[in-house]
């Protein structure tokens, strides 16, 4: 029986460009953001084919008093609605010409940063722009410590001389996970499954790694898909990459087994079903039970929840000669999540995320909203029982005086 | 006698109309050289309003928003000059209130901007594989991101719509000067006896002809839309589900102290994108031969900078070459069990010249 192979290619070494910030080119582009677990918020920047690393060690603002909602009584907060508009004032540009690539929180002070373009054209102006006491502010980057590190493909003066410069990474996710980095992307010219790994701070060095996995949907090997989202999770006390490719697949591969060169396996412990791109995976600990997991987001299926243990537990799917295909969920168990519409999601704290979402009542108005976890659900946004003036009230919110916030 | 009495009325409602105007008129802003600058004809009138940013707002007109944009200003005996942070868009009406409650509009001019094409098509040829994974659209104008989803349908001879045929990725996959967008053909949907592929079908079906259709509306990034509907027809041929083999290629040999190009007849059609770029022709020294590369995806051609010298070349092909299919060099894209786990390596083609 043949079984499923992960081949780690490497390689590619690949100058960094450490270099102070400088006027209003920080940013070529703005997608996918982290932090690490300190002050620093690093920046996808596909257009320039770099990851930036910001030191907002000045720029932070501790948001502990911004009330968030009541988690007891499955109530979230609306700290925007129609954030669009609110940040095409900002920008002094029309509503349309407003897109929010990606949020991430900055968990020791609870700020929600968000990156942001100012238009759609290739001059598009990127900033990032952070959420204080309810205010929006422009975060002037050029005030802060960066740095910067290529993950190609850049074009260099040879390749501009020779006139290809057309190939670019959408640099889909970065996580940051004990001094390293990940980052999937995919590319406009080529159908890999390259991820990096790139420690920081930053040194001279990206060790690109094509993983290849099994993929029960096509019932045989998948020798190559990108990486949607990603992010690693400690498995029985071994760090473990769990990655959601553009097919859906879920697949976990401990982090020590991404070494150059080496050829490791990849096993594919679920699916999400086809037809349906992830957006983002989120870990969060469940503070009713302790348990570990992650919150799956996605394009055109409500949101699930994947326990840590059971990722663990979970055998590898079956694969190989006379396999039949897996049309729909499969795998580890999926804890549906009644949450919809979601276009960003991060975890503030413990008790709350964060979302920016379509609002159910009006797909047109975009609100950054807070979810109580761990079932990330807002009592307001759902016919429920207990909103029923005769309808039960387990968790007392009849009882609970209105809601009323700083 | 009626007739009188409207005009009295007209008169007088003029007047109250006109009043405020009247009142209000000695303000003034316009827009020049990234600069938002207010005059006034009565004197000193400015230097009461002051220049405490935090006092004005300066927005674009019709927001439900409080919020403006950041801007500094600067007072001089007869005009306030305000530099916002970002350049106003040209098109475009902005709003600035003043901290003593006037409210100005700044009409910022449209610019002209040429009407957008679609000038290209990759692969070009009439016939593509049944299982083509990748196509390219260029627009004679860079373009607005965010409108591929709608804009873009794939219809087949009938004019009926094929389902969802593209994957759908959050970021769409444009070149940095968003001329070029890349398609990519659902990939569930590519592979031969898979889920997807059995369940809904394949994009493209062999022997039927297809439509892509671009739709008129599309914008340009200066906001200027495609004239018309915009269809690139072709046909779908044979599934291409091998790997690609380079020394299968029919290279041509150009005379030597001749600027003549180096031509390569691929067996199939190569994704033009990667061609271009992972394709190299080393000499010698190893050192890459500098010239103009030509592709179609169907051949490769390089026209050198300076005469050929003779010699024996390399035509260094990288392991991450694709063709239209998706397959590469050693590996096809529906690899069977048991066939991964092969590192990949560069393929040498040797290539005398002058020999």
């Amino acid at each position: 029986m043949s079984s499923s192979k992960t081949l780690l290619s490497s390689a590619a070494i690949i100058l960094a460009g450490v270099g102070a910030a400088s006027a209003d080119g920080v940013l070529q582009s703005a997608g996918a953001l982290a932090f690490d677990t300190e002050n620093t918020l690093f920046v996808g920047d596909g257009k320039a084919g770099l990851v930036h690393a910001f030191d907002l060690s000045g720029a932070v603002t501790d948001q502990s008093d911004y009330q968030l909602g009541r988690a007891q009584t499955f109530e979230g907060r609306t700290i925007f609605n129609h954030l669009d508009v609110e940040i095409a004032a900002l920008l002094g540009v029309a509503p349309g010409d407003v897109v929010i690539n990606d949020m991430a929180v900055h968990k020791p002070s609870k700020q929600v940063f968000l990156s942001v373009h100012r238009g759609e054209g290739p001059d598009a102006q990127a900033v990032i722009v952070a959420v204080n006491q309810g205010g929006l502010e422009l975060v002037d980057l050029e005030a802060t410590d960066h740095s910067s590190i290529s993950v190609g493909p850049v074009p260099t003066a040879e390749t501009l001389e020779f006139g290809q410069s057309l190939n670019t990474l959408a640099i889909t996710d970065i996580d940051y996970y004990s001094g390293e980095l990940l980052v999937a992307g995919v590319s406009n010219e080529e159908f890999s499954s390259k991820l990096r790994r790139i420690p920081f701070p930053f040194t001279n060095e990206v060790s690109t790694s094509s993983i290849e996995i099994w993929h029960a949907v096509h019932a045989q090997y998948e020798t190559r898909a990108p990486i949607i989202s990603q992010t690693v999770a400690e498995i029985d006390g071994e760090a473990t990459l769990i990655a959601i490719y553009a097919c859906t697949p879920i697949v976990k591969i401990p982090l020590s087994e991404l070494t150059d060169g080496a050829e490791v396996r990849g096993t594919m412990i679920g699916e999400m079903g086809f037809g349906n791109t992830p957006l983002d995976i989120v870990p969060y600990v469940n503070a009713w039970d302790g348990t570990s997991n992650v919150v799956v987001t996605n394009t055109n299926r409500s949101a699930a929840s994947l326990n840590i243990e059971a990722i663990g537990a979970a055998e590898e799917m079956p694969h190989g000669e006379g396999v039949q295909p897996v049309f729909s969920v499969a795998g580890v168990y999926q804890f549906p999540l009644p949450m919809s519409g979601t276009l960003h999601l991060d975890t503030i704290d413990e008790t709350y995320a964060v979302v920016v979402r379509h609002s159910p009542e009006d797909v047109r108005n975009i609100q950054l909203h807070t979810l109580a976890m761990p079932f990330f659900f807002d009592r307001a946004d759902h016919v429920v029982e207990m909103n029923w003036s005769d309808g039960p009230d387990p968790f007392g919110y009849k009882s609970a005086p209105p809601l009323e916030y700083n | 006698m009626r007739r009188f009495h409207q005009l009295t009325r007209q008169a007088l409602l003029a007047a109250f109309i006109a009043l405020p105007t009247l009142a209000w008129a000695e303000v003034t802003a316009r827009y020049e050289a990234k600069t938002v600058i207010v005059e006034s004809t009565q004197p000193g009138l400015l230097t009461d309003i002051g220049t405490d940013a935090d006092e004005f707002v300066l927005q674009v007109s019709g927001l439900a928003s409080s919020r403006g944009m950041p801007f500094s200003v600067t007072a001089s005996s007869s005009s306030l000059r305000i530099k916002p942070r970002f350049a106003l868009r040209p098109g475009t009406d902005y709003t600035l209130k003043l901290p003593d409650g006037r409210t100005l509009a700044i009409a910022v001019p449209a610019q002209d901007a040429p009407s957008p094409k679609l000038v290209g098509f990759a692969p070009s040829q009439a016939v593509i594989p049944a299982n083509t994974l990748r196509l390219y659209l260029h627009f004679s104008e860079p373009m607005a991101r965010g409108q591929m989803r709608d804009a873009v349908r794939l219809l087949r001879e009938d004019g009926t719509q094929v389902p969802s045929p593209f994957l759908t990725l959050g970021p769409e996959l444009w070149d940095p000067t968003q001329t070029r967008v890349t398609l990519l053909l659902d990939p569930g949907r590519i592979k031969q006896g898979v889920g997807p592929n059995s369940h809904v079908g394949a994009p493209l079906e062999e022997g039927e002809s297809y439509r892509l259709t671009v739709a008129e509306g599309m914008k340009s990034a200066a906001g200027e839309p495609l004239a018309q509907d915009t269809a690139i027809a072709f046909r779908v041929g044979p599934a291409e589900r091998r790997a690609i083999a380079p020394e299968t290629w029919q290279i041509l040999s150009p005379p030597v102290n001749t600027r003549a190009p180096l031509t390569v007849a691929f067996d199939r059609i190569m994704d033009t994108g990667a061609v271009r770029r992972l394709i190299v022709l080393e000499d010698m020294n190893g050192d890459r031969v500098p010239g103009n590369v030509e592709t179609d995806g169907g051949g490769w051609s390089l026209s050198p900078a300076s005469n050929w010298t003779s010699g024996t070349y390399r035509l260094v092909i990288d392991p991450e070459l694709e063709d239209v299919a998706g397959n590469t060099p050693g590996v096809p894209f529906d690899a069977e069990a048991g066939t991964i786990g092969t590192v990949q390596k560069a393929v040498h083609l040797l290539v005398v010249i002058g020999g």
